[in-house]
């Protein structure tokens, strides 16, 4: 009889140890944001989309097509061409497929003109596959290029 | 103090061959380029020794048992394989939670027919890093109480880790890849956008 | 009259949600007793010691990061790192080891939360899945805030680290260590109390000390039966061998006592953590070292202690820009052989708590 009551004891102790827990967290500060209603905000160093950035004083981007990033790409996503000769070559063809990228951020480690560079997006998916190639358009605008997630919050945050 | 114990195992049993021993690195070399280097052998940073396979048992018991090696933990069992050489050297790392002091000891098998004697007896954990072994390099550990496949399906060809390998993927998988395409673009997903 | 019983063969998995993965555990019963169990392994095996023959060494950081433990990818950079730096004779300079050593830690913390939450759901506790992953969440903002990746980060670079922290990282890291110590005591508020818990884990799945050392256990399990064998301590590395921190051991080999190490190890953790910041050197952050590296030809076995236990990288050089052949002993690949001598005699109601206990991975199982 003791022994039960003890055990009894324990667990209505166990329960309310528990409790007070969980009261304390019931007031405590919110911790989660409402996501497709609610944007969190990403660091500056986040692995996001690659994007070409156009530069404002030149008006193109500053890829000096040195094959680089295309050469250290663990996954071989970046495919580059360019035509001309010297202070008249041209990219052609500058196609990176997101869909086998990692993020691993090598290829813009080693760009000795910082051309490809991180921009902070991370609602990068879409309904086709084919739509995870970007090109170089599609880089410069640094975009994702089907921003599913405003369909979502169009729906959701309808009155 | 890992190497001093190759010293005695090979006291114990000639037939041992202890790797050779690191060259001191000339101070200002170059960091990461091989140019010197290349000439000589590779350079073992890790103590240990070559032990001909018809010993391996034999060598091991002591290894486990008697002080002053007393290594009573086998970290793991793989294997290198050398086309060029013609061999399967097979690696194993041995440690000793008491003393601190760890040992790698590598048995060269010929490649056309790798056998060498399971140590699963001696260290239990050995058993699925030999089923790896030979699962990923075919290396046959005779008297292991279950030698099967463990990181590939059971019907799988070949052995992965092998240099010479090459990878074809089944009919089956082809035909059942090419239908699931057909099948995904049969719902238009892509439209949408 | 005599019941006429016969074992019972039962599949657990590969699709089971607590089996943390694709396992597939084979259980054999007799009435509700553990008989045997047979882990079958290799759903999510990607090969990643064949890629790695294929990938210079500066990219198989990338691949090390991803293709291992999901849950420490900065733990199989740096045990892949060490491999190649001691084959290369690379220095890392002081900065940059405290740098890592400071990841290192808050890896384990975060990866010891996700099996302390998960663990808590495999015994019915959802609530500290919650509370955990509040905690981990932070940690996952201050990876990304200095590494730019919230699981996968590529930070360390052969010879050192990428980049060098944000302003102000270390005050946030600091603040979050004071507020993560009150945390880890409202978990034990939450579960040692507790005696629902305390009955599901305490004696179960005893693993004696010899045997943890037979079957390869290593990591939290194997200092929960009494092992007192610690990486960090025993082959420092990094800053490890200039901060003091305490192994915690325990003798029982139960689940609890697995429990307790982890619970340990986390309060140990923010001390290596606050120690680290506080000795912090100025410095360099990288050596030089070509994108391209060769490494000489030659073979080494590093060993680290990820937070599931010994990750060991054995990797042999043939002066090429790609290693020859990189082995990776995994540490959940031991755990796990070691699970089967767990769980020889409970009841198939234990089978659950026992697996959470050992704390596997299985991407780092089939690697
Ligand atoms: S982030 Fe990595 S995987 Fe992606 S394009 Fe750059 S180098 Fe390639
Ligand atoms: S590394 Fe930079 S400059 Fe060179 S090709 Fe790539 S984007 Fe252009």
């Amino acid at each position: 009889m003791e022994a039960l009551a003890t055990r009894a004891w324990e667990a209505v102790a166990g329960l309310y140890a528990g409790l007070r827990v969980t009261f304390r967290a019931l007031v405590g500060r919110k911790n989660t944001v409402m996501y497709p209603l609610q944007k969190v905000n990403v660091a500056p160093r986040w692995h996001g989309l690659l994007a070409l950035p156009v530069d404002p004083e030149t008006g193109s981007d500053k890829c000096i097509i040195c094959f680089q990033c295309e050469r250290v790409c663990p996954d071989r996503c970046i495919h580059i061409e360019a035509g001309g000769k010297g202070k008249d070559r041209l990219l052609t063809r500058f196609d990176i497929e997101m869909d086998k990228c990692c993020y691993c951020g090598l290829c813009v480690e080693v760009c000795p003109t910082e051309a490809i560079v991180f921009v902070p997006h991370y609602e990068t998916s879409t309904y086709n596959r084919a739509n995870l190639v970007y090109d170089l358009d599609d880089l410069r605008r640094a975009a994702p290029k089907e921003p599913i997630a405003h369909g979502v919050v169009a729906m959701r945050g309808r009155p | 103090m890992s190497w001093a114990l190759v010293e005695r195992l090979r006291e114990r049993f000639p037939e041992v061959e202890p790797f050779p021993r690191e060259a001191p690195h000339e101070a200002g070399a170059p960091v990461g380029r091989p140019g010197r280097h290349e000439a000589r052998g590779p350079t073992y940073h890790t103590p240990g020794a070559f032990v001909p396979a018809a010993r391996l048992l034999e060598v091991a018991r002591v290894l486990r048992d008697e002080a002053p090696f007393g290594l009573d933990y086998c970290s793991f069992v793989t294997g290198v394989d050398r086309p060029e050489q013609d061999l399967v050297e097979v690696v194993y790392h041995l440690f000793s939670m008491d003393e601190r002091h760890e040992l790698l000891l590598k048995v060269r098998v010929p490649r056309r027919d790798p056998r060498v004697p399971s140590v699963s007896a001696l260290w239990p954990a050995a058993n699925w890093h030999e089923r790896e072994a030979y699962d990923l390099l075919g290396v046959v550990f005779e008297g292991h109480p279950d030698l099967r496949r463990i990181m590939m399906t059971d019907d799988w060809e070949g052995h992965p880790l092998r240099k010479d390998y090459v990878y074809q993927e089944p009919r089956w998988l082809v035909d059942l890849g090419a239908q699931r395409q057909r099948e995904i673009e049969g719902l238009r997903l892509g439209d949408r956008a | 009259m005599a019941l006429r019983t016969e074992e019972l063969m039962l599949n657990m998995g590969p699709q089971h949600p607590s089996t943390h993965g694709v396992l597939r555990l084979v259980v054999t019963l007799d009435g509700e007793n553990i008989v045997d169990v047979v882990p079958d392994i290799g759903y999510l095996h990607s090969s990643v010691e064949k890629m790695m023959e294929y990938r210079t060494y500066l990219q198989n950081v990338a691949l090390a990061d991803r293709g291992m433990d999901y849950l420490t990818a900065l733990a199989n950079e740096e045990g892949y790192l060490l491999a190649v730096e001691r084959v290369g004779r690379i220095e890392v300079p002081p900065r940059a080891r405290y740098l890592r050593t400071i990841m290192l830690e808050l890896q384990r913390l975060s990866s010891h939360l996700v099996w302390l939450g998960t663990w808590g759901i495999d015994l019915g506790a959802t609530t500290v899945f919650l509370y955990c992953f509040r905690e981990r969440e932070r940690i996952l903002d201050l990876f990304e805030q200095a590494t730019g990746g919230r699981l996968h980060h590529v930070y360390f670079r052969p010879g050192g680290v990428y980049e060098d922290l944000p302003d102000g990282w270390t005050d946030r890291v600091l603040a979050f260590c004071d507020e993560f110590l009150g945390r880890v005591d409202e978990y034990h508020e939450l579960l040692t109390g507790n005696p629902i818990f305390l009955a599901r884990v305490q004696g179960v799945g005893v693993l004696p000390r010899d045997r943890a050392i037979a079957m390869g256990a290593c990591g939290p399990v194997a200092r929960a039966s009494g092992v007192d064998f610690d990486v960090r301590k025993a082959f420092p590395y990094e800053a490890y061998g200039e901060l003091a921190f305490d192994v915690p051991v325990f003798q029982e080999g139960d689940c609890f006592a697995r429990y307790r190490v982890r619970m340990e190890e986390m309060r140990q953790s923010v001390r290596i953590i606050q120690q680290a910041i506080a000795k912090l050197p100025d410095g360099e952050i990288r050596s030089k070292v070509q994108v391209n590296v060769k490494l000489p030809r030659g073979e080494a076995y590093a060993r680290t202690e990820s937070p599931r236990g010994d990750l060991g990288v054995y990797l042999v050089s043939e002066g090429e820009d790609a290693p020859y052949r990189v082995k990776i002993r995994a540490p959940s690949f031991s755990n796990l052989f070691a699970l089967t001598e767990m769980m020889r005699g409970w009841k198939v109601a234990d089978v659950i708590a026992i697996l959470g206990s050992v704390d596997i991975v299985l991407s780092d199982v089939d690697r």
